[in-house]
């Protein structure tokens, strides 16, 4: 018996029902086919972990046993191992090979396959990030600059100064011309000599 | 009468330089609301193409890492037992990256990048990865 972890290979719990093992093999089975991806090593290997997990799980006296076995060694922080952990909580009757250091951690299959998954998309996902990063730097920029105003607040009071100074001088030189302008009076003129001799 | 003359040439010159400049900066305002326009649009585009791609990926992550590492991931948070793959999806690739050929598969990841005043690359973030997953970080001051 290998020191993978079936039930995490199958993605469940311990405490599970044969029926969910049975419904789990199924699903995880037709997922990692190899015929579904040939030529691909890791669908190959998922596939023969999928169906030694089962041919453990998928038998009650086997499971039994696996079980026990399980409880023995606390596959349960198989993620983050301790140091000697495994060593210490080993029994007498162990063999040669469950004495070996634990195992390295073996996400599930559902896991792995998603993690594929991710990573498959990482790359164009970071593209499409920064490019998305790029225009809304570039949009927010834009919007900083603010639309340009037609008029200066400067050209408006220089302008307005001399548009009133222009006005004002308008309406003095009408007021000047009206009351300030001399007047001329009409007087007749002297009769002249040649016109008293007659 | 000189007066009046002045006066009216005045504002006359007002108003001329007033419709000049009015043309002119409404050249100005057009051509800055076209490029508003388009940083508007170059932006809706890599939005609707990024959300493409984000959405499903976000959901992927939901569904076998759960919601809260999901929310880590969209916010750029880092947490210890993080898949390395998660991490590149939250922070994008590293600038650096030294391996340790282990039995852990140890692997330190270096981000945010800067010259120090002795002229080297320094990194301002560390990151400890262990069998693909994130173990201790470290940020210098």
């Amino acid at each position: 018996m290998s020191n993978s972890n079936y039930y995490e290979i199958l993605g469940l719990p311990k405490h599970t029902t044969d029926a969910e093992i049975k419904k789990a093999y199924r699903k995880l089975s037709l997922k990692f086919h190899p015929d579904k991806n040939p030529g691909d090593q890791y669908f190959e290997d998922w596939s023969k972990k999928i169906n030694e997990a089962f041919a453990i799980l998928g038998n009650p006296a086997s499971r039994a046993a696996y079980d026990q076995q399980f409880e023995t060694h606390s596959f349960k922080d198989q993620f983050y191992p301790r140091p000697g952990q495994y060593a210490s909580s080993a029994t007498a009757t162990e063999t040669a090979e469950e004495k070996a250091p634990p195992p390295k951690p073996q996400p599930s299959a559902a896991e792995q396959l998603v993690l594929r998954q991710v990573k498959d998309m990482v790359p164009d996902y970071l593209r499409l990030k920064g490019e998305y990063l790029l225009a809304k730097k570039e949009f927010e920029l834009v919007k900083k600059k603010q639309a340009p105003a037609i008029f200066t607040k400067q050209q408006l009071l220089i302008g307005s100064g001399i548009a009133i100074l222009a006005i004002a001088g308008l309406i003095y030189a009408s007021i000047a011309a009206t009351t300030r302008a001399p007047k001329v009076i009409m007087e007749p003129l002297p009769t002249p000599e040649w016109k008293k001799k007659a | 009468m000189l007066l009046v003359f002045l006066c009216i040439a005045i504002l006359a010159g007002l108003l001329i330089y007033g419709l000049l400049t009015y043309n002119d900066h409404k050249n100005v305002r057009q051509r800055y609301f076209a490029e508003l326009k388009m940083a508007e649009n170059r932006l809706a585009a890599a939005r609707k193409d990024f959300e493409l791609l984000d959405k499903p990926l976000q959901g992927l992550i939901s569904k076998q890492f759960g919601n809260r590492m999901a929310e880590n991931v969209k916010t750029e948070t880092i947490s210890t037992g993080m898949p390395s793959e998660l991490l590149l999806v939250s922070w994008g690739e590293p600038a650096q990256v030294s391996y340790a050929t282990d039995e852990m598969n140890k692997e330190v990841w270096y981000y945010d990048p800067f010259t120090t005043p002795e002229k080297e690359t320094a990194y301002r973030t560390e990151i400890t990865i262990e069998q693909n997953r994130v173990s201790t970080w470290k940020d210098r001051n």
